[in-house]
This record gives C-alpha cells, structure tokens and sequence, in this order.
C-alpha cells in the first residue's frame, strides 16, 4: 500500500505544485527499481516455499531461530528491511519537492491538500520507519548470530520486539490513510464545484492526525499483560484521533453539502468511502475501549474492522483517484456506465463480505485460521463473506477490463481538464511538465486566476524555454514560495538501475546465506551509486540565469539552502529516530530485566568513555578543519583533515569495543551484552558509510572537482560526520554513563 | 542547518503544541512503566500515589505550556498562516493531553 501511494505522489506532485520533476529524479528511480527488484524476489519466495511463516507481524519467539530455523523469516527480515530504503528515499523526495520545489506564490497556505497529506506521510515515514528497520536488524542479529534481545531465557523480552513493531505498523496505516484523504480532499471540491469548506482546518486534521498516531501502538498490545494506567493512556489517545478523522469528513460532507455534486464514478467512490471508514472507525473507537478489546481480540471483529478502515479508507479513495485523475494521464476517460457498475459490484460486495464478519468474531471466530470445526454456527456467516468476495472479484474484474480497454498512457495528448478542476496538475502538460512555471495566487487557481491555463501554454510565466539547454526547475523557499535557484536535474541513466539491482541481490544473497556473493554485489552497488554520483555536484558551472519576469536566479547553491543539503537533513532525522528507538529499547529492557544489568565494579573504567568521547570531538574538529581549508582552497589540508577524521572515528569504536571485551562482556550471553554491542554495530555502520563518503569526497578534491565554489559534496559529507559523531557520543551516554546514573 | 532559521523556527513554533503533547505521552508513560515494573505503586508523596502525583504535575506543566502557546499565536494575530496552525495544532495537543490524563483518576496505576 505505501508503494501506491507513493507512486500516486511521484504521478501526481510535480505537476500539483507547479514543478517540472520531483528534486532528485534519480533517487525515485533507484526507489522504484529497488522496490521492483526486492518486492518481486520477496513476493516469489512463495513459489519456493520459502514464503515467511511468522505473519505479517513477526513476533519472536516463534520467529526466532530455535522455532524458525529456516530462511524463510530471513526473507521477511532482510526483504521488507531493503525495501524500506525504498520507502525512506521517496520519502526524501516528497519533503524536499512539497517543500522547495513549489510554484512562486504558493505559499503554505495555497499548498494542495494533496501536498499537505503526501508530505504529512513522508514526515511519518522518517520517523515510524526506522523502528521497523531497528527490529528487523535486532531480530536478524538474534538469528543469524545469537544475540538475545528477544529471548527470555538469556534476558531478552518478546514484548521489545511487538514495542518496535507496533510503533511502526499503528503510523503505518495512518501512513497509507492520510494520502488517500489527501485524494479524497481534492476529489470533494471538483466534483462539488466549490472549494474545500475548512481548508485549514483539514491541513490541522492532517498534522494532528500524523502525531497522534504515534501515540497509539500499544493498542495492539492491550492483551500482553501492561499495566493498566498505561493502557489507558493508549486507550485515550486512540479515541482522541478520531477528532482529526471527524474534521477531514464533516469538511467533505460540507463540502458536498456547499456545492452541486456531479454523481460521476469519482464521487460515488468517494461517498463508498465516507460509508465505509466511518464505520471502520467506530469500530476503531469500541476496540480502543479495553475491555471491550479483550473480548474481541484476535477475532473476527477486529478483521472487520481493519478491512473497513483500510478497504473504506484506502481501496475506495485509490478507485475514485484512478477515475478522478485518468483524463490526466491517460488519451480516454474510464468509461462512467461501466464505472457505476464496478462502484456497486465492489460496494455491495465488500459490504456482504465483511459486514457479517462482525458477528462472526463477536459469535468467537479467532483469526489466523486456515479451519475451524463445524457446529459453532460459523459456517453460513462465511459463506456470505465468501459470495461477497466473489461480487468484489467480478467488479474488480469489470474495472481491468475497462482499464485494458480505456487506458492509452500520454501527457501531451491527455483526455484534459474534463471536471473542471481547480488545481495545476490539470494545465495543459507534456512530458516537461508545465510550459512555463506560474506565479500562484490562490488556493485553487484554475478557477480563480482567469486565462492561467492559455498563459502557462503560452509561456508568458517563468521558465518557457530553458535557460541552460538542460532540464530545469525552480527551487523554491518552503514558506512563500520565493524563487532562490535554478535547479538543474539530471538525464536517464542506467546506474540507479543496476544500483537497486544490485543492492537488492545483496539483501537477498545474504538471506540465502551466500556471503561472499552478497559482498561482491555490495561492492558493485556501491560502485554504481558512485558512478551515479560523480555526475552530480557540477559546480557553478553556468552563470545565474534568467527566468524570466526580471528575475535573475543562481544556478548552483551551496550552504544550508542547497536541497541537497535538505536531503541529507532528513537523512540525519532518519538515523536519528533510529537512534532514539536503541536507546529506547536500552532502558526498556534496564526496565524490565534489570536483573542483567552489570554491577559498577564490571563496567569498563571511566576514562574509557573520556577517551572515545575525546576521540569522536577530536573527529568533529578534523572535519571543521578541513572545512575551513577548502573555504581557502587547500587541497592537501582537506585531505589530511579528512583522513585524521577517519582515523578518530574508527579508533573511537575500536577503543569502545576492546573495552566492553576487556570487561568480560559478551553479546550472546545476555540481553545487555547484546545491546552494547548494538550499539557499537549501529555506530559501525555509520562509520563505514561517513568513511566511505570521505574516501569519494578525497577522490572528488583529487579530481579537481571540489573546490572553494563546487563545495556541496563536502558539505553533505560534513554534516553527515557531526552527526554521525553526535550519534556516538550519546551511545557513550547511554552505555556507560545509564548504569553509572542508576548506581548498577 | 535546513535553509534560512526562519523555516526552522517557524516549524518548530507550530508544532510546539504537538510535540509538547508528545513529550508530555512519553514522561507520562515511561514513568508509569518504570513505577510498575519497579513495583513502587504503593509509594505515596504527599499524600498521593507517586503515579498519579507526577502524572497530574506533569499535565498541568504540558498543559499551562499549551494555554501560553496558543495565547502567544492569538496575540501575534491568528490570521497569519502561522499563528493559525500554532493555536489550533496547540489546542488539540491540550484537548488530548487533558483527555489521556483524565485516565488517572478512573484506573489503578498497575495491577
């Protein structure tokens, strides 16, 4: 589901905001090969039966080694753990084009719910996805080398994994909700044509809604035994997220209600929509009660939920988005006959199949069962369901049909503007976008900015022809959309492709256990992320360039507003939230099994953590000398800074590591050796990489292609290194300063 | 480091309401978790049980924060774009911080 949507952002978002492409088109391509790649050779370990046997949640200790020792949980682990590099660099790309690659004069206020929904999920995705990826890593590590975070037996707890997951998986739906009200917000005042009555208020519902899911994830856990206050708190905030969901729908209902609305395929998906995740979300509101919860657990009802949400809240809205936005990216419309009858074959359906499932589970039907006996009275409730899913079948069947008929991908020669819709994506297009780039004064600018469409096809905005002969779009400020550079966008290549296939022959050479094999494809991806990179970073080599209107814009920045910057930015909250839940799962497990924790007298001796922080700092201030001396163009200085950087960080962790060694600590003993040398692997990685970005960022000054001016490759590779120093100097916190703070 | 202070900043301000909301969920869970799984429930500070003593301070601390957000964005003028999304997104931090601590004084702390 996260694919689609974002696959929905990637179609839509450029042309929404006004924007020739998306801010790093290569990273999009290396995001879908990737999913392309691993999604297909994850979902082909059925054909192998190596298909993962965990469930979709993976809870050890059935997915540890002792009851799983096949490589079939591998294939989950190391398969959803690479695509989730997918999903993040989307994620980057969705910040950064929402927020800086805008049309002048589309300020926050005038930014398309669409944005706003597709922006709000990317936020999410950097700070939900890591847990997951800190699991997978956790659990993959239990397996593959012993190390007992999971374990009881030796210290560990099953209940840190279903923390991590579930602080995931409750923002993920919410991750695959709010797109799809996202379309629906922008589905509502087309087909009512009139604008969305509360728009703020909507952009409220969407952030709202974005933080308070993160506030909801034991509420899959309200059978494990927690304590009741602290079920409470989840309880709570799983009913107060229903006031954002309640805000988005009364605007829609108002909206419809303030309007005329044209009963077209769209619309009647999208009142499918109000009908089914309303329900859905009652239902949410009774589960969120906890006893109510206990009854209904692992039943049925909670199947009916989930599916009315899901189905209500995601499948609907995503049919009303392929009818609603065909004419843009197609030759023909959907057709509207066929259209009303795939609408009622699916609602009907849905409703026959899953409705009855609400008294099956109340009736004791449990979950996750291929079978049941006969004589508990469940057998005619699941044959409606099972007739319901076959009308589901037929529409769902009628909608390809029509879509193998209908759909004649094209932008140049596109069906066209046939709701009369409000937004950019709907001006005259062709494969480079916009004809000119438009100055933006109002919310829905195809009805209130007279003869827009006739002047962007005219060129009479910025950019009709481009100024450097290569592809451009403007960067832009994320508050007001002021114009600051010209950004300019790479061609097609070939190596985000073979850099996703060989990062994805990597993870899945490693689940099947073939080491050496994996290593070499490792070494050929990062081969082929190189040869991709070294194109980039070209420098000022243009003159800042006319736009037009007047306005003459630099071509090259550098500093806190090159989006680049703003990519490694959100690279660093990424390895920050994946920090935060380490450290998480530290003092989780101090809490729960303090009876592992070392005495003072086994901790390594206090100068230890003095050395390896003096170490790290001693890093920091290499990298800021180096930085000094390219700003006076001294190549050897920047090198040698460089190198004396390297060399700090990795005596740091090796220092850590020896020490923990020395003191008798072992990471297949207990669950504390297990997280301290977590913490020194975590902290490994980020070495590897910030080194290796060191070691391209010399060849780059070896090249004569860094210098004073041409200095963003540096740049990212510094910002990079003081976190990854800072990310260090609170593992030496937590691991040798905690035990010391609560006296051992 | 992102852009100009001024973008930074600004986001800061208009989420102030949700992440204190958010700082508020984590100190109150946590130190619930911590009481329970230390079994001090029983230990009483003034009269009160320590976990519903630091709960109710740390409610009135998230929620006078809340209150002086959103008169702070209503004072600079709740029309601007801004100020708006701060005193909105601050009043549903305060409505759900008030909402999550009302559960203290309807459930034993552990059990």
């Amino acid at each position: 589901a996260v694919p689609v949507v974002e696959a929905m952002g990637v179609l839509l978002l450029p042309n929404m905001l006004g924007a020739r492409d998306l801010p790093f088109p290569r990273l999009s391509a290396y995001a879908f090969w990737a999913y392309f790649f691993g999604g297909l050779t994850f979902f082909c370990s059925i054909f192998f039966e190596l298909a993962p046997t965990g469930g979709w949640f993976m809870y050890p200790p059935l997915t540890s080694e002792r009851f799983s020792s096949g490589i079939n949980e591998d294939f989950w682990l190391l398969g959803i753990g690479f695509i989730e590099i997918s999903a993040i660099a989307g994620a980057i790309e969705i910040i950064v084009g929402v927020l800086r690659t805008r049309s002048p004069g589309m300020t926050l206020d005038r930014i398309p719910i669409f944005a706003w929904a597709m922006l709000v999920m990317a936020l999410m995705i950097i700070f939900a996805f890591p847990a997951v990826i800190l699991a997978t890593t956790l659990l993959e590590l239990e397996r593959a080398f012993g190390w007992p975070f999971f374990a009881p037996e030796r210290g560990g707890d099953p209940l840190l994994w279903q923390h991590l997951f579930w602080f995931f998986g409750h923002p993920e739906v919410y991750i695959i909700f709010l797109p799809a009200a996202g379309m629906v917000s922008m589905i509502v005042p087309t087909m009512a044509g009139t604008p969305l009555v509360g728009h703020r208020l909507v952009v409220l519902a969407l952030i709202g809604a974005a933080f308070l899911s993160f506030g909801l994830w034991v509420h899959h856990m309200f059978a494990t035994g927690i304590p009741q206050l602290s079920l409470s708190f989840f309880s709570a905030a799983s009913m107060a997220v229903a006031i954002p969901s309640g805000i988005q729908i009364f605007a829609w209902i108002a909206t419809f209600a303030a309007g005329r609305v044209k009963m077209k395929t769209p619309a009647l998906f999208v009142l499918g929509f109000l009908f089914t995740f309303v329900l859905g979300g009652l239902t949410g509101v009774m589960i969120a009660v906890v006893p109510f919860n206990w009854q209904v657990h692992d039943t049925y009802f909670i199947v009916a939920h989930l599916h009315y949400v899901l189905f209500g809240g995601m499948v609907f809205p995503l049919f009303a988005a392929i009818y609603y936005w065909m004419p843009y990216t197609s030759k023909h419309v959907l057709s509207e006959r066929v259209g009303h009858w795939v609408f009622g074959l699916i609602f009907v359906g849905f409703n026959v199949a899953f409705l009855p499932m609400h008294i099956t589970g109340l009736a004791g039907m449990p979950r996750r069962v291929y079978t049941y006996p006969s004589g508990l009275g469940w057998e005619a409730l699941n044959l409606i369901s099972t007739l319901g899913a076959f009308m589901i079948a037929i529409g769902v069947a009628l909608f390809l049909f029509d879509v193998a008929r209908k759909f004649r991908m094209s932008s140049e020669d596109n069906a066209g503007n046939v709701w009369n819709a409000a937004t950019l994506e709907w001006l005259p297009n062709g494969k480079y976008s916009n004809r000119s780039i438009p100055i933006i004064t109002s919310r829905d600018p195809l009805w209130d900015q007279a003869h827009l469409a006739e002047d962007v096809e005219g060129g009479r905005y910025y950019l009709p022809g481009t100024a450097t002969g290569r592809r451009e779009t403007i960067l832009t400020s994320p508050m007001d959309a002021q114009p600051q550079a010209l950004l300019l966008m790479p061609m097609p290549a070939w190596s985000p492709l073979l850099a996703a296939l060989f990062t994805a022959a990597f993870f899945m050479l490693l689940t099947v256990k073939w080491v050496v094999t994996a290593c070499v494809f490792g070494v050929l991806a990062v081969a082929m992320l190189i040869r991709w990179l070294w194109e980039t970073d070209p420098g000022p080599a243009y003159p800042p360039a006319h736009i037009g209107g007047g306005i003459k814009l630099p071509v090259y920045l550098t500093g806190p507003s090159s989006h680049s910057r703003w990519a490694m930015g959100v690279l660093i909250i990424v390895s920050a939230s994946l920090y935060m839940c380490l450290i998480f799962s530290y003092l989780f497990m101090w809490t729960v099994k303090p009876a592992v924790w070392p005495s003072l007298a086994s901790l390594p001796g206090a100068g230890t953590s003095i050395v390896v922080a003096a170490l790290l700092i001693a890093s920091s201030a290499a990298i800021h000398y180096a930085s000094r001396a390219l700003q006076r163009d001294q190549r050897k200085h920047v090198i040698s800074g460089l190198i004396a950087a390297g060399v700090g960080l990795i005596s740091a962790l090796i220092v850590e590591i020896t020490s923990q060694q020395a003191s008798g600590v072992s990471a297949t003993q207990s669950s504390y050796g297990a997280l301290v040398y977590a913490f020194a692997s975590i902290q490994g990685f980020f070495v590897v990489v910030v080194v290796t970005m060191a070691l391209y960022t010399c060849a780059r000054a070896l090249s004569g292609l860094l210098n004073r001016e041409r200095r963003v490759t540096f740049d990212n590779t510094m910002v990079f290194w003081h976190y990854t120093v800072v990310q260090g100097l609170a593992g030496i916190a937590v691991v040798h300063g905690f035990p010391r703070m609560v006296g051992g | 480091m992102m852009a100009a202070p001024n973008f930074t900043v600004s986001t800061l301000r208009i989420s102030s309401g949700v992440i204190i909301w958010a700082l508020h969920f984590l100190a109150i869970y946590g130190f619930v978790a911590l009481v329970c799984a230390r079994e001090l429930a029983g230990v009483r500070w003034l009269g009160i049980g320590v976990a519903p003593l630091a709960i109710g301070v740390a409610t009135l601390i998230a929620a006078a924060a809340l209150i002086a957000m959103i008169v702070s964005a209503m004072r600079r003028g709740a029309s601007s774009f801004t100020e708006w999304m701060t005193a909105a997104l601050a009043t549903l931090g305060l409505i759900a911080v008030v909402w999550e601590s009302l559960a203290v004084l309807m459930v034993p702390t552990c059990t």
